[in-house]
């Protein structure tokens, strides 16, 4: 095998100093653009990123009141029709005025002649 | 090496111009040896290597293996270079030794005689196949291991001291004795 390496340094590109830093020089100063376009964005993301904490601490926290009052009002609006149930005992009230109660709604005229001889002696 | 590389490129990947800077200069020459090994002529290689960094730089999200950068942006160089010699081939660009010539009128003295030998240098590598230019730059010029240019051209180790071998071999014959030093 040829291992003798041949003397290629006349095509060393950094043998004229001035030239490979000029060449340095031309590629840095064509970059600084994007470079600049990176920073900025860079920057942004880091203002995103210092507010992103707190303000996802904030959020679940009102999340969990959210659900919070959600879950108590539905537990709420079930207990209703319980105490619903229970009044009409408590009032001893019959048929079919415990009916409306139960089905919550306003008795019809002919609802009220029922009601009406249902109560006569 | 590769740590600090991926570090740079991190660094880089902020805007930070210091650290492009720094991948420049780690990397210029080997990238200028890619591009001179396609295009063969320097004015050229140093324009490849710009637009190249450049690219880089705009695709720096997509070098997947920052602590890789060095053979992500060589892949770059060559596809450039390789674009730019077809487009030379279409415009059918000066003859090299035109363009030595009158860049060489401001020569004088030494830089002259360095200026006629990279004449002499790059007309002989053009009967070097592509490959052979680049592993000859590489190794010779670069001081590259046929195992880091065998990686980088794709091809098992012993593909790339043959090239090197012939790269060697056919410029001896092209060139005589005078240009040849022994390493």
């Amino acid at each position: 095998m040829d291992e003798h390496p041949i003397d290629l340094s006349p095509l060393d590109p950094a043998a004229d100093p001035d030239r490979w830093e000029r060449l340095i020089g031309a590629i840095t100063k064509a970059a600084a653009p994007e470079l600049a376009r990176r920073a900025a964005t860079r920057s942004v993301i880091a203002v995103i990123g210092h507010w992103l904490r707190p303000a996802l601490a904030a959020g679940i926290v009102l999340a969990v009141a959210a659900a919070a009052t959600l879950s108590l009002l539905e537990r709420e609006v079930e207990v209703r029709p319980a105490l619903t149930a229970g009044l009409e005992e408590a009032l001893e009230l019959g048929e079919p005025v415990s009916l409306w109660l139960s089905e919550n709604r306003a008795p019809t005229t002919s609802d009220l002649l029922l009601a009406l001889e249902g109560e006569a002696p | 090496m590769r740590d600090a590389d991926a570090r740079l490129v991190e660094r880089a990947r902020a805007g930070e111009a210091s650290a492009f800077e720094e991948l420049v200069r780690r990397h210029l020459r080997a990238a200028y040896a890619v591009a001179l090994g396609v295009v063969r002529e320097p004015a050229d290689a140093e324009d490849v290597c710009q637009d190249a960094f450049l690219t880089a730089l705009e695709r720096l999200e997509d070098c997947r293996r920052p602590d890789r950068f060095a053979a992500w942006l060589l892949q770059i160089v060559r596809n450039r270079a390789l674009n730019l010699r077809r487009a030379q081939a279409v415009r059918r660009a000066l003859p090299l030794q035109d363009a030595v010539g009158v860049a060489g009128r401001h020569d004088t003295g030494r830089q002259a005689e360095r200026s006629e030998l990279r004449a002499r240098l790059l007309e002989a590598m053009e009967d070097l196949s592509v490959p052979q230019r680049e592993a000859l730059l590489l190794h010779d010029l670069e001081g590259w291991r046929h195992r880091e240019v065998a990686a980088h051209l794709g091809v098992p180790e012993s593909t790339a001291r043959a090239y090197v071998f012939q790269a060697r071999r056919r410029l001896r014959a092209r060139l005589g004795a005078e240009l040849m030093e022994e390493g």
